[in-house]
């Protein structure tokens, strides 16, 4: 079985209540979710802290997981990412960060077609977005790099890399803009 | 909807996914979504492409007690998995610095799960019952890893291993420092960037300032400027941790 499919299958079983496929979902996945924990939240205590409240969610909402969205171990280390984004804002917690991966399955659920996107997800491998970084000029490229792996506000990137606040707005959005194409041609060519 | 309008829609898709909004457009957004299908999709698209990038570290294994706490959570009682069933990262073709990046990655699993759970790499090793910290310093693009530790928690010492070559401008050199949660810093020095073990002699000041709340910040800086406070552009910033045994 590929590896993959087995995740899709302990999420599957996890879904069902199964605490044995749990487990080894949990021992497959969790020092890759840790490590993005870790790399975000810069602290063990709390991103031992963010794991755990990442898979006792992935228990309670195995069931939402939709294979045709994306690889199972996306989702797991999104439930993870939006809960560090999370613990940083938490004096601002109207932010409804880790809600929204369940809102967004749920909207989902109903619909029927695929876009480009998830249709060539299987083919699309991660040597794609390593070479569309490539493409990002070096600020476009740190200014996203920064906010996914440090969980950096526009502000926060604008001190960090001493730069305007509206210059850094525009290279995010810029070399997000350039990612999303070139992610796109690589999927059709 | 124009296309200028759908590109906008879709960025702040992006940006909600990435976590730079600012809240009040994040909760706006998230408003938004629950009502627009279409939104969502977006919102999924840019998981799946984001989500790459989490797939692109080494891991490291969390404490066992980590499951224990899910396991208390949840009311069950089932031991973890066998640990052998970790899933690649990747399976494709990859370009060359994709494959040091997992070269790179693979190594420090190896070694950054022995610097900080117990292992017995490094120096001092032998000493036991003592503390120690010991951090890791990851660049992304390059999968450039440094393997930091010191000796003892009060070692005037730390022991750094560049895993491989990594490439500074002339005239520029890597500047680490150790910063505390008040946001003080203090030099450590110059960073080795040639594959290689080496020694690196804490001030009295960096040394006590080596917490489990600081950081080490590196910096890529003109050679000639004076060393004292963090003056260029900040490279990586990477916790302290404390291991003990």
């Amino acid at each position: 079985m590929a590896e993959r499919e087995q995740l899709e299958a302990w999420l599957a079983a996890t879904a069902r209540g199964d605490e044995q496929a749990f487990g080894q979902l949990y021992s497959a996945t969790s020092s890759q979710l840790y490590s993005l924990l870790l790399r975000i939240l810069r602290s063990p205590e709390r991103a031992q802290d963010a794991l755990q409240d990442a898979y006792v969610r992935i228990w309670q909402k195995a069931h939402t997981y939709a294979p045709e969205r994306g690889a199972p171990l996306t989702w797991l280390l999104s439930i993870a990412r939006y809960r560090a984004l999370d613990m940083l804002r938490r004096k601002q917690p109207e932010v409804a960060m880790p809600e929204e991966p369940d809102r967004v399955a749920t909207l989902l659920e109903d619909e029927q077609s695929l876009s480009p996107l998830e249709e060539n997800e299987n083919q699309q491998s991660l040597s794609a977005i390593n070479a569309c970084l490539g493409d990002l000029s070096d600020e476009q490229r740190q200014c996203v790099l920064l906010a996914y792996y440090e969980g950096l506000t526009h502000q926060e990137l604008a001190e960090r890399m001493d730069a305007p606040l509206g210059t850094v707005k525009s290279w995010i959005r810029r070399g997000l803009l350039r990612l999303r194409d070139c992610l796109a041609e690589e999927a059709t060519s | 909807m124009s296309d200028m309008q759908d590109d906008d829609r879709n960025l702040d898709a992006a940006e909600y996914v990435l976590g730079t909004l600012s809240p009040e457009a994040a909760q706006a957004f998230g408003r938004q979504m629950r009502q627009d299908p279409a939104l969502a999709r977006a919102v999924a698209d840019w998981e799946t492409r984001l989500g790459r990038l989490g797939e692109d570290l080494p891991a490291v294994e969390p404490p066992a007690e980590v499951w224990q706490g899910i396991a208390d959570d949840l009311g069950i009682s089932r031991p973890t998995g066998p640990a052998d069933s970790r899933p690649a990262a990747n399976d494709g073709a990859v370009k060359r610095w994709r494959l040091a990046a997992i070269a790179a990655s693979t190594a420090a699993v190896v070694l950054a799960g022995a610097l900080w759970f117990g292992g017995s790499a490094g120096v001092g090793s032998g000493a036991a019952n003592t503390s120690r910290f010991a951090s890791m310093i990851y660049d992304q693009p390059t999968g450039m890893s440094w393997l930091i530790h010191s000796a003892r928690a009060d070692s005037s010492e730390l022991a750094v291993e560049a895993l491989q070559d990594y490439a500074v401008p002339e005239g520029k050199t890597l500047r680490m420092y150790v910063r505390s949660a008040a946001g003080q810093a203090s030099l450590v020095g110059d960073l080795p960037h040639q594959a290689g073990r080496y020694v690196m002699n804490l001030s009295p000041d960096a040394r006590d300032m080596m917490q489990p709340d600081s950081e080490l910040v590196v910096a890529m800086e003109d050679a000639g400027a004076a060393k004292g406070q963090v003056s260029g552009k900040i490279m990586w910033v990477t916790p302290i941790a404390l291991r003990r045994g």
